[in-house]
């Protein structure tokens, strides 16, 4: 009965409450070059007719958005060209004019077959200057921006996104691959499917059998002191305890 | 060896190299400094350790510095807009970069805050270190942080020798006990990442085990020689191991007192008393002076004694707010023991730390209830040496937190983690709590538990995955 209850509970559990979390559609970044910082506000200003690049920014086939955030200073957005370029592969998109003042910009992307890293550049193609959001605290990535022949050390914020939403169990897979990196070698999905079966069923179960175990056994054994002068190791055997009083008193 | 204890630390073991590999790298509390610890000490074959501070501006070693930001680390670190790089182009970007680095750029690092630190752990963790130093740099870290596992599989083993001793007879409310420890997300993310708190919890798990041993069967050289160097071991691998000097000396005076027995008069026992009252008033006085960080007066020592009562109790009328942040025995042993993972930015739901809250103050009643039912039969040595070990370790705490917030830090220094070290006692209290009810009913409320606590276990491995990966 013991166990029963338990595992009802955990079934319940993982039923009512895992399920669905792993099941919700969400609209998660599939990679992020440059996150938002988090102790400065940073802006790389890109003049009319000037271009800024930075990278390498690396694409796959499920970047099939790219987002970045642009003040204009109060007015209408002029139109900008964004383009990724790396090995074999080439993405060009160009945005109209007319957005919002601190606009974040979706731009559809064309995704490479494989994962390339790239160049990724934005082009302003109007008359006034825009600002990008950028980062230029810790969280800044490790390579500068290049605008109209000069370095700069704030990195343009950006992020990819898949086209639609997505649960995590849809994309668990891709996940476990992408947690070999920067791990061992022996850290693939050959290893993660087999942990996460372990640790989602394995370990419910296994304590749930080690109380059941433990329960059935408590049944069945001698109390520690109902043999005379002497008294259970915790490993199992008796030994004979120096002093029957000591020996009696036991925990709350 | 027991069924049950195998099975749990198997259970463990899985939960502990799981997490280990969720977590991305450095992500766990202050990592990348006690990996900078473990790295200067070898490379540079020095022991840097500074109790007394001066460790000077904070840099890591260029071979680190690389890692940290081709590795997205620094980026990452409480940042929840930010995901972990998990392309092979990056990686690849990151090894062509950090190639043919030499030996002098990985011991180029110059201090880190963890410095301040005993050496101990870091010597243990220098053994991963140095076994893996013709890797590279994240292999190195995933090594050290899977060199914890022997330390928690340690714990959650001397764990149970202690409920064994505390309950014997009564092997299903040791298995809920330590079955807890071993669900515990908190002691199981501190066993995933390079940290020295899973060796303190793990020596204090041995020393509270042995101590009740002593008290239990009679001291020996064996048994006194293993309290000592267990005692020596707290102290060497974090300052706040020092306060096992406490329970030391008190398993040892009771252990005297056990074997000698001395017949006094009243008289006697009251001067007795007396002297230990006023060998008392210079530790008194000192831990006052240490946690007003050398400005000791009628007031701040009224301001320490105002924060020790609001950190647990609602204020007193007249009593004012406590310097420094908001922050209560709710937050450190609800909100950040069972919630706060990764770099304190991964947390359940309010709702869910509200019934963790509710259940432990619960339990905690109950078990204490239990104790006093079980007077008169409960070997009271024992339960002055875990009451002592547990308020010297948190007032310990207490007179570090207060030192700083009366210095004007805004870190309250108590943080969940920081309770592992007293787990036994923790798996103590439950198993009472639950050893409360008639039989079969604590056997089933010891499962109903323990499936709680593996619910939230999978829960914290989910939003790591939420957080890090979706």
């Amino acid at each position: 009965m013991a166990g029963g209850t338990g595992a009802l509970v955990l079934l319940l559990g993982l039923v009512l409450v895992g399920v669905p979390f792993m099941t919700r559609a969400r609209d998660a970044p599939e990679s992020v070059p440059q996150s938002p910082p988090l102790l400065r506000v940073a802006t790389v200003t890109v003049p009319a007719g000037s271009r800024a690049c930075w990278g390498p920014v690396v694409v796959d086939r499920r970047s099939e958005r790219a987002l970045l955030r642009v003040s204009t200073a109060g007015g209408p957005g002029p139109p900008l060209v964004m383009t990724l370029r790396g090995a074999g592969y080439r993405a060009r998109r160009a945005l109209a004019g007319g957005y919002a003042d601190n606009s974040t910009l979706s731009v559809a992307v064309a995704p490479p077959r494989r994962e390339v890293a790239t160049i990724a550049c934005v082009r302003n193609a109007g008359r006034r200057a825009i600002l990008l959001f950028a980062a230029d605290d810790r969280t800044k990535a490790p390579y500068p921006t290049h605008v109209a022949g000069r370095t700069v050390r704030a990195v343009p914020q950006l992020a990819f996104y898949e086209r639609t939403p997505h649960s995590i169990a849809a994309r668990l897979a891709s996940t476990f691959h992408h947690m070999g990196a920067f791990r061992p070698g022996v850290v693939g999905p050959w290893l993660l499917w087999p942990l996460a079966f372990l640790l989602v069923i394995g370990v419910p179960a296994g304590v749930l059998w080690a109380h059941v175990t433990a329960a059935s056994d408590g049944r069945m054994s001698v109390a520690d002191t109902d043999v005379k002068g002497l008294e259970r190791r915790p490993f199992g055997g008796t030994r004979r305890g120096p002093g029957r009083d000591k020996c009696e008193r036991g925990g709350p | 060896m027991p069924r049950p204890l195998l099975v749990l630390l198997c259970v463990a073991a899985v939960e502990a190299i799981s997490w280990a590999v969720l977590l991305p790298p450095l992500q766990g509390p202050d990592e990348m400094a006690h990996v900078g610890y473990t790295q200067r000490m070898v490379e540079g074959r020095v022991l840097p350790w500074r109790p007394a501070g001066g460790l000077g501006p904070e840099r890591v070693s260029t071979e680190a510095r690389i890692a940290l930001g081709w590795g997205g680390v620094e980026a990452l670190r409480g940042n929840p807009a930010a995901r972990p790089p998990g392309s092979d182009v990056v990686v690849a970007e990151w090894a062509r970069r950090g190639a043919g680095l030499s030996r002098a750029q990985r011991a180029d690092g110059t201090s880190t805050t963890a410095m301040a630190n005993p050496p101990l752990y870091y010597v243990y963790d220098a053994v991963p270190y140095v076994a893996a130093s013709g890797a590279g740099f994240f292999d190195r870290v995933m090594l050290m942080r899977l060199f914890n596992v022997p330390l928690l599989l340690a714990t959650i083993g001397l764990c149970w020798l202690l409920l064994g001793e505390l309950f014997p007879g009564r092997p299903w409310a040791r298995t809920v006990g330590v079955g807890a420890v071993t669900m515990q997300p908190q002691v199981v993310q501190q066993a995933a990442v390079v940290n020295p708190d899973m060796l303190l919890a793990a020596v204090w798990s041995g020393f509270l085990y042995l101590a009740v041993v002593t008290l239990r069967r009679g001291a020996s050289t064996a048994r006194v020689g293993g309290l000592v160097a267990l005692a020596a071991a707290s102290c060497l691998t974090h300052a706040r191991g020092v306060s096992i000097v406490a329970p030391l000396g008190l398993v040892l005076a009771i252990a005297v007192w056990r074997s000698w027995r001395p017949t006094w008069s009243r008289g006697r026992w009251a001067a007795g008393a007396a002297a230990v009252c006023v060998a008392g008033a210079p530790v008194v006085y000192l831990a006052l002076r240490y946690a007003t960080g050398g400005r000791l007066t009628v007031s701040s020592a009224r301001e320490f004694l105002s924060y020790l009562w609001q950190f647990y109790l609602p204020a007193l009328p007249g009593m004012r707010p406590p310097p420094g942040p908001s922050w209560g025995v709710r937050d450190v042993a609800v909100d950040r023991l069972w919630s706060g993972f990764a770099q304190f930015e991964v947390s359940f739901p309010p709702g869910v730390l509200d019934a963790i809250a509710w259940l432990t103050l619960v339990l905690a009643l109950l078990a204490v209830a239990r104790l006093f039912t079980r007077w008169r039969t409960v070997d009271r040595g024992v339960v002055a040496v875990l009451f002592v070990a547990v308020s010297a370790y948190v007032l310990q705490m207490h007179l570090a937190g207060f030192r700083s917030v009366f210095g004007g830090s805004p870190d309250p220094i108590l943080t969940g983690r920081y309770l592992l070290p007293l787990a036994g006692v923790g798996a103590a209290g439950l198993a009472a709590a639950v050893s409360w009810l008639p039989r079969r009913a604590a056997v089933v409320a010891g499962g109903v538990v323990l499936a709680l606590l593996a619910l939230v276990q999978v829960g914290a491995s989910g939003l790591m995955l939420e957080r890090f990966y979706a």
